[in-house]
């Protein structure tokens, strides 16, 4: 999201909210999620791609939305119309190549008609039958679409098939495919849209009943301010909140809303932005020759990462906020925390959350479920951890170093949690000014580790970042 | 919504303020002549200047103040007895394209000891833009720092009248320019109030800014260039061309800015300035008959060079002629970018000269 698009979609935002009722709104919402899906998608070089993917998460998320719902879609008038008004975006957004060669609200010229349509008639029709065999009970569609979407993801973040898949395409396009890079495949905000169909998909393989509209579900998934960097809201509370409408005043919401973008702006476009010069990154990260500086490079990514990702974060949770949808916090001071468990209860908290609601918590279940050959407790924490973090890890990205990165943070809360078993009640006895010293110390030792696990974050092969590491020490 | 446009107002109230401050108290020029460097991070080896800051560190910052504030000359002021200080104007050969800090010319010229006993500590001062008006700029700041010499590589492209002031380090220092060229009747630049508001000149803040914030990259890496793996070498076949700068044949002395150069000499005093003829490609390509490379056909460096040397002579300035010193091998990407080690055989020639200077005094 670039400050065009921020002020925008607050102006947007704004005006959807001064509708007089919440039909309106949700209809205004449902238009403007289908057409910033399409205008936040960056240019690829693969061609009609750039175009694809933003279609494909349209009818992906119908797709999913049949494989879950119980409705019936044809009984329903309320999805019917919603399926009718995406329709409609759909077909306006492809006639724009008839105003201009280059795209209003797509990144390049939108494909033929007639090439779109029998994609969206696809993906209507695959929607239909996945729900027809919901309708009889069966839950192998959503199994399916787990599978898929999971799929896609480590496509998208593995170099090799995303490259892979784009020599696919340019050559499909009859385009050269020894220009294919991983990087042609930028589907925006996947990642995010995948873990929203996920939990919902996941959710209703248990038997949890979701009842919701079609409108409803695409506006939870592509919710405009949450579609470049989350927050991942849970899908029964954004609904709920966003099919009541907003209980709090509007004046109160814009006052709010524009307080935490424009804290957001700051964080985002002066901090970050600023210590992106000095931060460590992938291109500068073999030419230090100064250990000192190095390590305040490597400090500079710490709070660069922060200040980029908290402030997109904010900037999102304000421009719900303009609409009146208070969308959850995602960052909570993560680097004054004491501890590396209380670091990840305050980073990416959504994500974080969603992976201790979908992976740590069943996994933890299934490992102590074993009553007659029970697992020794440091073990269950070891595999629960490892597994959690490296699954955070290839979120980010199918490499070595990603995976190392997660390996990090994994045995780090392992270590500490064996560590604060023991040392918990010693601490406790001790006096308030020892407390505090050690809570000090602690706190900068987990910044260090942190700072230290960026190392594998940033520098995308091991042996550089090797080498920078021997460069620190 | 009373609140709301209470906070409104508040928020208009503190811009106005703001902008009403920054107008009055006009503080870029003041924030120009600070800086980190020479104080949290070490002073630059060469000033400012780059298109590609991402992958070199470093930008072109129209702020001459702002430039030197950031050169670790800023930080020599008190000049130790034993020191004999250089300082290095000229273009990007002396700046030193495609060269590391320590392979140019001014460096290489650094710590070594004279017959006298002094050692030589170099300051590069040279701009990679080619212009006898801007090189005058560079020398009149460079006399604040009490130089024992001034070496001032020359080339002919730095001469021609029409190239003096089209260069954005002039049109960014105008005022500066005009003060030193008042014989030029330079029209003041139409500066608005707009201009000079908090908005106008909000990109000039926020290169300032970003010259400190690069200052740790140039701390930990030493980098202060975008050095490509590979790049187009010089030119050696030429255009059948005889002509510079639109004139055929031999140069006019009134096309060149010789007075800029007598100007020059003036302001340098007592202190001796050594005059380099930057050496040059000498193509054997095509048309080489006719030109000596991209820039020069040979009538008119013939009769430039000429022209120097009797002036030179006439003037008893200390000029070390070094135009063909180089084989076309020494060159990289352009016909006066010469290689580090052709920069480190310079480098003796030129202090030959000095120990000449040093020995025998200045000529004039």
């Amino acid at each position: 999201m670039q400050l065009p698009d921020i002020f925008l979609l607050a102006f947007l935002l704004i005006l959807a909210r001064l509708l007089p009722n919440q039909q309106l709104r949700r209809g205004a919402m449902l238009v403007s999620s289908c057409v910033f899906v399409f205008m936040f998608q960056p240019v690829l070089p693969v061609r009609e791609l750039d175009f694809s993917f933003p279609l494909w998460t349209i009818l992906l998320t119908i797709c999913v939305y049949g494989a879950f719902s119980r409705q019936n879609p044809l009984r329903s008038r309320q999805n019917l119309i919603d399926f009718g008004i995406i329709l409609v975006s759909l077909l306006l957004i492809s006639l724009t190549r008839f105003i201009t060669y280059d795209g209003i609200f797509t990144a390049s010229r939108p494909p033929q008609l007639l090439r779109i349509l029998p994609v969206i008639a696809a993906g209507a029709a695959a929607a239909f039958a996945l729900n027809f065999a919901v309708q009889k009970g069966s839950k192998r569609p959503a199994q399916i679409f787990i599978i898929l979407i999971l799929a896609v993801l480590v496509i998208l973040k593995t170099p090799h098939l995303a490259q892979l898949f784009s020599q696919t395409a340019r050559s499909i396009n009859g385009q050269s495919t020894e220009l294919a890079l991983s990087s042609d495949i930028r589907w925006f905000g996947f990642s995010y849209i995948a873990f929203r169909l996920l939990s919902i998909l996941i959710d209703s393989t248990k038997g949890r009943k979701a009842e919701l509209n079609l409108g409803d579900f695409l506006v939870y998934v592509c919710f405009p301010p949450t579609l470049s960097a989350g927050p991942i809201d849970r899908w029964d509370r954004f609904t709920k909140e966003y099919i009541t409408g907003p209980k709090s005043k509007i004046t109160e919401d814009i006052l709010s809303g524009f307080g935490q973008i424009a804290l957001g702006l700051f964080h985002k476009f002066i901090l970050a932005d600023a210590l992106a010069k000095m931060a460590l990154s992938a291109q500068n990260a073999q030419e230090f020759i100064h250990t000192g500086w190095a390590w305040a490079a490597l400090f500079a990514y710490a709070l660069q990462i922060f200040f980029d990702f908290s402030g997109y974060s904010e900037i999102a949770i304000g421009l719900g906020t303009l609409f009146g949808m208070h969308l959850p916090k995602n960052f909570d001071h993560p680097y004054l925390k004491a501890d590396l468990t209380k670091f990840w209860s305050s980073w990416h908290m959504t994500l974080t959350q969603w992976i201790r609601s979908y992976v740590f918590n069943p996994l933890t279940r299934t490992l102590r479920g074993n009553k007659e050959h029970p697992l020794p407790q440091w073990l269950i924490i070891l595999i629960t951890q490892l597994t959690t973090m490296l699954l955070i890890g290839l979120w980010h990205g199918v490499t070595l170093n990603f995976v190392i990165w997660g390996l990090w943070h994994g045995i780090g809360l392992f270590v500490h949690q064996l560590y604060s078993r023991k040392t918990g009640a010693w601490l406790r006895s001790m006096n308030n000014g020892f407390q505090k010293v050690y809570t000090v110390c602690s706190t900068l030792l987990t910044i260090l580790y942190v700072s230290l696990g960026w190392v594998w974050f940033v520098v995308p092969d091991f042996a550089g970042a090797a080498a920078f590491f021997g460069r620190l020490f | 919504m009373k609140r709301l446009f209470c906070i409104s107002g508040l928020i208009l109230v503190f811009l106005v303020i703001l902008a009403g401050i920054w107008q009055f108290a006009q503080p870029l020029n003041a924030l120009n002549r600070v800086s980190l460097y020479n104080s949290i991070f070490p002073g630059r080896e060469r000033l400012p200047f780059g298109e590609n800051p991402q992958k070199a560190y470093n930008f072109s910052i129209g702020s001459l103040d702002a430039a030197f504030a950031s050169h670790k000359i800023n930080a020599a002021r008190a000049k130790d007895p034993q020191e004999f200080r250089i300082i290095a104007i000229g273009d990007s050969s002396g700046w030193g394209t495609l060269l590391h800090p320590e392979e140019t010319l001014c460096a290489r010229l650094n710590g070594r000891t004279l017959s006298d006993g002094r050692i030589t500590r170099c300051y590069n001062l040279a701009y990679p833009t080619l212009s006898l008006a801007k090189d005058y700029l560079l020398l009149n700041r460079a006399m604040d720092y009490d130089p024992d010499l001034i070496i001032w590589p020359l080339t002919l492209e730095s001469f021609p009248n029409d190239k003096q002031t089209a260069n954005e380090l002039i049109r960014s220092n105008w005022d500066e320019y005009r003060s030193l060229f008042p014989e030029n009747a330079a029209e003041p630049q139409d500066v608005t109030i707009k201009e000079k508001s908090i908005w106008g000149e909000r990109r000039e803040a926020a290169d300032w800014l970003r010259l400190q914030l690069y200052g740790l990259m140039w701390a930990g890496t030493g980098i202060d260039q975008d050095y490509p793996e590979e790049y187009p070498a010089a030119q050696v076949d030429l255009e059948a061309d005889n002509s510079y700068h639109g004139i055929e044949g031999p140069l006019s002395e009134d096309t060149l800015s010789w007075d800029i150069l007598v100007k020059g000499m003036k302001r340098a005093g007592t202190t001796p300035v050594l005059l380099i003829n930057e050496p040059m490609l000498i193509s054997d390509g095509e048309n080489s008959k006719i030109r000596y490379n991209y820039y020069y056909p040979r009538e008119a460096y013939d009769s430039w060079h000429l022209d120097l040397i009797k002036r030179a002579e006439e003037n008893g300035w200390d000029l070390l002629d070094l135009w063909n010193s180089l084989e076309i091998s020494d060159f990289t990407n352009s016909a006066i970018h010469y290689n580090a080690e052709s920069a480190l055989r310079l480098a003796d020639f030129v202090f030959a000269e000095i120990e000449n200077i040093i020995t025998n005094g200045p000529l004039s």
